[in-house]
């Protein structure tokens, strides 16, 4: 990537992007001006409400023959805020409902007590708080006859209504309680405007520059993909970032403001110190920015799919809906930010903010926030600039590219996915896998994982039928010789044995993840064996299979070469599993599972090798005693050099046996076919 | 010397239904065009010309076929070098109408790799030929349909390439625009720069090419000098040779 090339075409994207009305509304105008105005004039309408109830008079009608004392009592109520107005009316229950009274009070004596019935109409407001009112008059009412009788009695009427006597007291600075109620509301209201504030340039940039003949220009000129991609990421980005610090100062404003109304009203009672909130303020700028890089490689991503302004507008619905749902999770109390939510994109910089706000601060969570948000827009950029096929993009190739989207009678069979869209599916894939599969987990636990295997496998083969590709082919639906299941197991006790090598490496460096991982595993499981074999032994090794050694690994071997192809899968692999430290190990044993696959040109030797693998998991797990009798490494805390050793060469040495039994089938094949 | 060799581009046709059936837009085409010569390309809407010349401009990747680059001697492999030797313009090479005529000078002249002062200098000498300098200073959108073609041609020269390809550079402008822009190829032509572009205008062609290729439904029915076409023909004048060429392809494909 030439960085000059990038910087002037950044620069002519920004020109093009501020030029533009638009953008410069949706950036200044929405923050500057249109929130503070949503906010006084919200204060002034609710004020002005309030003022009007609390000032009213409300109109009763005494529907019985009184004696004069209960319309004394209502004519002098001690309160100044609103007052009572006898009505006399021919018809009451016909004056209520027109209306023109806003309650009706009947009395009858039952056994020398004194039963009033109020109607009034709760869809009318005046009638509800009239009703309130009235409640409240007849309560002291009430309260005053008890007093009299207790008095009568003889007895204290303080102690003997109320014989106990609570007293609260906060201890809740000021600044916890402000905190609280704004960690509830900020996150989401930045969230939003943030994304408000990219679409615009998202859209203008990509599906805009189609729409416009631009890109054709921009073909002709010496600028490869990535370049033009970056460029209009770090122009996106910056508006992004710009709107974002914009919302802040605005809400910022705006919060000051109304600050200082309340103090006013609530004189010395509510004073906030301002200063406590500055290094949430700054942590939590940091986080936008971040955040601002993230959205706006996500809005830019769906943008560019899009052939038209109109279009990219209806990618951008979904999208929104997503950012809305992700950015609820914050106000759930019982989610907290931990190693797994922070993973979550939007809800975890919602609940780091929300965290902020309530002076938890830790370090290393921060810092995780900001890396995932960061890595996350960085990966999708990259993505987009593999899927981004200008060429496509400009004239509609009908070739390659992205065929999801198509119309389904215009898709020509083939024998393999494009990558274009098998990345398209690992994106959707685990998109659904974060979101309904945590949801599916957090609900019905270890049945939730069967949910995520049933993403995992669905969206692949429903995206192979409707792209019409050969799914026999596709996922490797065959038989064959039953020497790939031996090499196959050999092969996968060798990895097992390096991965334990590779994971106590991971371990060491990345130290807290792995830790979190198998507890949290060991809580979903339960105790039934069978059942923890079924879901995570059986359920993966046919579902992840199909999918990764299936599908990914399908479509990668029908645009790289063999070696690439299985790179790729396997690194897919890996990072699937969301774990830092797990990565490595995951992405060898993927790796060795796709040679087979690829050799055996069969997904059944790969699901027998991963069921193994993840059996044995579940077997440790299970009888953890009996497994450090037998593989005495797992007894220790750590792995002694000569382990190291000793593992290191009975692995290569099993992954060698069973590299060399595939090998010789593939020869025998070759010898057969040359004989025929 | 920009040379395409069998260039083949198929696409696929939208039918009834939605249904699509493959076509050569290309069909098997190879040309080439040398320092200090203008070729000229003559053909029916639909004929296949502007896919060819996207292709031989790189922006388009051709189905089957291969364009090569010559610099001198030397086989230029890279594409996006080779991009940095050719000016292409079309109807479709739209401008950024939000950019000024020397803000888009600017940046294109910084995508080929060219430093400031140079840059400076390229766009004084360009407004200069092409006579842009009261307006090179206005928003794109602003400017008038010449004024516009002339900022386009702009956008083609600003890097110095060695081969141009225009597509239809003429279309839709008045007799003074348009001569100013043939009046430029020839200049260009005497720099030593080779020239490819497409025509619907036969006097334009019949002045201004050294060579003629006419192309109907994706393939070449006649090429040459003007005076080889007139003798192979036994016509005089091109608009009749064309005509003459085009019916004999539609005779070979009723057999």
């Amino acid at each position: 990537m030439n960085f000059k090339i990038v910087k002037s075409l950044y620069k002519k994207e920004m020109l093009d992007v501020l030029r533009d009305k638009k953008t410069v509304i949706m950036m200044l105008v929405v923050p500057l001006v249109l929130y503070p105005l949503v906010m006084i004039c919200s204060l002034t309408i609710m004020t002005g409400i309030t003022n009007s109830i609390s000032s009213s008079t409300y109109r009763i009608c005494l529907d019985f023959e009184d004696d004069g004392h209960v319309e004394e009592l209502f004519k002098n109520t001690d309160e100044v805020s609103y007052s009572f107005e006898i009505v006399t009316c021919e018809n009451p229950d016909k004056s209520l409902a027109d209306e023109e009274i806003d309650a009706i009070i009947r009395k009858t004596v039952e056994n020398g007590r004194e039963c009033f019935d109020i109607t009034y109409m709760s869809s009318i407001n005046n009638s509800s708080y009239a009703t309130d009112m009235i409640q409240k008059t007849l309560k002291s009412y009430s309260h005053s006859l008890t007093v009299g009788i207790l008095e009568e009695a003889g007895l204290n009427p303080e102690d003997t209504l109320a014989p106990v006597d609570v007293h609260y007291r906060d201890v809740s600075t000021n600044e916890e309680t402000a905190g609280s109620l704004l960690g509830m509301l900020i996150p989401f209201m930045l969230v939003m405007s943030l994304l408000m504030g990219t679409m615009y340039p998202a859209i203008d940039t990509t599906a805009g520059e189609k729409e416009r003949g631009t890109l054709e220009t921009m073909l002709t000129l010496p600028v490869s993909n990535s370049e033009l991609i970056m460029s209009k990421f770090l122009a996106v980005g910056t508006i992004g970032v710009t709107s974002a610090i914009l919302n802040l100062i605005a809400m910022g404003g705006v919060g000051a403001y109304m600050y200082n109304m309340v103090a006013s009203v609530r004189e010395g009672t509510g004073r906030l110190n301002m200063a406590k909130f500055v290094p949430a303020i700054c942590v939590g700028t940091l986080c936008i920015l971040a955040f601002a890089i993230f959205i706006s490689a996500i809005s830019m991503c769906v943008c560019a799919l899009a052939r038209s302004y109109k279009e990219a507008n209806n990618y951008l619905t979904p999208l929104t809906l997503i950012v809305m749902f992700a950015s609820f999770l914050g106000f759930i109390p019982n989610v907290t930010l931990s190693t797994s939510t922070a993973l979550i994109p939007v809800a975890n910089v919602c609940l780091l903010v929300r965290d902020l706000l309530l002076f938890k601060y830790s370090i290393r969570m921060i810092a995780l926030v900001l890396f995932v948000n960061v890595a996350y827009g960085m990966i999708s950029v990259m993505l987009l600039s593999k899927i981004y096929n200008s060429e496509a993009v400009i004239f509609g190739d009908g070739s390659g590219g992205i065929q999801i989207f198509e119309r389904r009678s215009n898709i020509k069979k083939g024998m393999v996915p494009t990558t274009q869209d098998a990345w398209l599916v690992i994106i959707i894939t685990a998109m659904l896998v974060i979101y309904a599969g945590g949801a599916a987990q957090l609900k019905y636990g270890i049945y939730g994982l069967l949910v995520t295997q049933f993403i995992v496998v669905g969206i692949p083969v429903i995206a192979t039928i409707y792209t019409k590709k050969d799914v026999k082919h596709t996922f490797k639906l065959k038989g064959c010789s039953l020497k790939f299941f031996i090499g196959g197991i050999f092969v996968i006790a060798g990895g097992i044995m390096l991965g334990i090598i590779v994971s106590a490496i991971a371990g060491l460096i990345f130290k807290d993840s792995a830790m979190d991982a198998s507890e949290s595993m060991a809580q979903i499981v339960g105790d039934s064996f069978p059942l923890a074999i079924i879901i995570i032994a059986l359920a993966p090794a046919i579902c992840e299979e199909l999918m990764f050694r299936g599908y990914v690994l399908g479509a990668m071997s029908g645009k790289y070469k063999q070696k690439n192809a299985i790179i790729v899968s396997a690194v897919i692999f890996g990072v699937y599993h969301m774990s830092v430290s797990k990565f490595f190990t995951t992405a060898l044993i993927g790796g060795l599972i796709c040679y087979v696959a690829v050799k055996s040109q069969s997904i059944l030797p790969g699901m027998l090798m991963h069921f193994v693998n993840n059996a044995l998991s579940v077997v440790i797990m299970f009888y953890p005693d009996e497994a450090a009798r037998i593989f005495l490494v797992f007894e220790k805390e750590r792995l002694a050099v000569s382990d190291v050793m000793i593992m290191l060469g009975f692995g290569m040495a099993f992954v060698a046996l069973g590299v060399y039994i595939i090998k010789s089938v593939t020869k025998e094949k070759i010898i057969n076919n040359r004989d025929l | 010397m920009l040379i395409g060799e069998n260039l083949v581009k198929s696409f696929e046709r939208n039918e009834k239904r939605g249904k699509k059936t493959e076509f050569n837009a290309v069909d098997n085409i190879s040309i080439e065009v040398s320092q200090g010569e203008i070729v000229g390309i003559l053909g029916a809407n639909g004929a296949g010309k502007t896919t060819l010349l996207r292709m031989l401009a790189g922006i388009m990747k051709p189905t089957s076929g291969q364009v090569i680059f010559r610099d001198g001697d030397t086989r230029v492999e890279n594409e996006l070098v080779m991009k940095g030797k050719i000016g292409y313009l079309s109807g479709n090479t739209k401008l950024y109408g939000r950019l000024s005529t020397r803000e888009l000078l600017d940046m294109i002249g910084r995508i080929h790799g060219m430093d400031t002062s140079e840059i400076g200098e390229r766009i004084a000498e360009i407004s200069d030929v092409l006579n842009m300098g009261e307006f090179i200073d206005n928003r794109i959108e602003k400017l008038s349909t010449g004024q516009t073609q002339r900022a386009s041609i702009s956008r083609c020269l600003i890097h110095s390439p060695q081969i141009y390809i225009f597509d239809e550079p003429t279309l839709g402008l008045d007799i003074l625009s348009s001569s100013a822009i043939i009046e430029f190829m020839l200049k260009e032509k005497e720099k030593g720069k080779g020239v490819i572009y497409s025509t619907h205008y036969m006097e334009e062609a019949e002045y201004l090419c050294d060579r003629i290729i006419m192309i109907g439904k994706g393939r070449i029915i006649g090429s040459g000098t003007l005076e080889e076409l007139r003798n192979s023909t036994g016509l005089s004048n091109l608009r009749e040779i064309f005509r003459e060429l085009v019916s004999q392809e539609e005779d070979l494909y009723e057999f």
